[in-house]
């Protein structure tokens, strides 16, 4: 029987065990099909599972915070839940910037081997001036 | 013979286009008439107007980038087929009429002569003939010109020309810059060319209005770019890739 603990319901405890078997059910179906990268997963495995602990234990996350100094324990969650955000989105913003700079690179060097295949094409028909932009 | 005349067939022009369609025929045609015999690349970046018809038309050498990706890219693009073709000197030029392919001469003899690797046509300098800037654009420009003269140790006033002139070395080093900015190459490629050993020199040219009136610099843009400019040259500067193209000879402080 799922009781109320130190004002966390049964529903909210019941809410936050689903919410967390479903983030790491969807991430390691992700992960088995190779659809997400396993640093994203990682992270996302590490919040679902802290989300049914909190659900399991709630105590614990309380105790937690008092150890840390913090009276008010909603805050340590908030700065959790922020850390976690942060993490994310360094980590993302990191991963765009270097797939930017090689999809750039990829862009580029399609479009000159494009071009010099064109320029090959047409010096088969043409093989008067092998110069290329001539 | 004079020295331009023996350059003639060695000069690669590469031509950044994005919906020039207007322009990018007589730029073109007037490049030939004061080369006799150029390579000529119009970098295509994305446009969806007949620019790509009208420079193959014209009887450049066309390269499509699939999809609108900037005039950085276009112009680095550019630069990795000069290189690639063994490019000894490279010319870089506006495709909106801007820039007149007969001052190239002057560019070339500069580099051509030893006196810089990179060689920019400037609209501020003594003797050049300019449209009017806006206002907010001429600041932009002043601010970056003073900073990058202290930061490159050598006297800019227009950093944010396109109008230039490269040897092999600079070429080179160009290529070779691991993140060749996106939109605007302007002072913090020519900091990272200077700090690679690459020595440059300023020439007064003439530079006319934009005929597509579509400049990359337009207002709401120039915003972003101070702040962006500032920390693109502070990357630069951290950036220690540049220790690793310095070349022989070069003279970074």
């Amino acid at each position: 029987m799922i009781t109320e603990v130190y004002g966390v319901t049964p529903q909210a405890r019941l809410l936050a065990c689903f919410l967390g078997l479903a983030l790491c059910g969807w991430t390691w179906t992700r992960l088995r099909k190779r659809a997400l990268l396993l640093s994203v997963g990682s992270i996302l495995t590490a919040v679902g599972l802290g989300l049914v602990l909190f659900s399991l234990a709630p105590v614990a996350f309380d105790y937690v915070a008092y150890r840390l100094g913090v009276k008010y324990p909603p805050l340590l969650y908030l700065i959790i839940a922020l850390l976690v955000l942060a993490g994310l989105l360094l980590h993302l913003a990191a991963r765009i910037s270097v797939l930017d700079t090689r999809c750039r690179r990829l862009t580029q060097e399609v479009s000159l081997l494009t071009a010099d295949l064109e320029t090959r094409l047409c010096e088969r028909t043409n093989p008067a001036d092998l110069r290329p932009g001539k | 013979m004079r020295a331009h005349e023996l350059y003639n067939e060695l000069v690669f022009f590469v031509i950044p286009a994005h919906n020039e369609g207007r322009s990018i025929t007589a730029v073109i045609d007037r490049v030939r008439a004061y080369f006799s015999n150029p390579s000529i690349a119009v970098i295509n970046d994305g446009s969806s107007d007949d620019t790509a018809s009208k420079a193959k038309a014209a009887g450049a050498h066309l390269i499509n980038l699939p999809f609108n990706s900037g005039y950085g890219v276009a112009l680095h693009t550019g630069l990795i087929w000069a290189y690639r073709h063994k490019a000894q000197l490279v010319v870089t030029q506006d495709a909106d009429g801007q820039h007149d392919p007969a001052e190239a001469r002057k560019l070339l003899e500069v580099v051509t002569s030893g006196a810089a690797d990179i060689a920019l046509g400037s609209r501020y300098r003594d003797g050049s003939q300019c449209y009017p800037v806006p206002l907010a654009r001429r600041i932009g420009s002043f601010l970056f010109a003073w900073l990058l003269t202290r930061l490159a140790h050598t006297e800019i006033t227009d950093p944010t020309t396109g109008f230039q002139a490269l040897n092999a070395r600079a070429l080179e080093v160009l290529v070779q810059l691991p993140d060749f900015p996106e939109r605007t190459p302007d002072a913090d490629v020519l900091l990272f060319a200077r700090r690679s050993g690459c020595r440059i020199l300023e020439v007064p040219v003439a530079m006319y209005t934009d005929q597509s009136n579509d400049s990359m610099h337009s207002v709401w843009k120039s915003l972003f770019y101070v702040p962006k400019m500032l920390i693109a040259m502070l990357a630069v500067i951290l950036n220690r890739s540049h220790e690793k193209t310095v070349l022989p000879g070069g003279g970074a402080k």
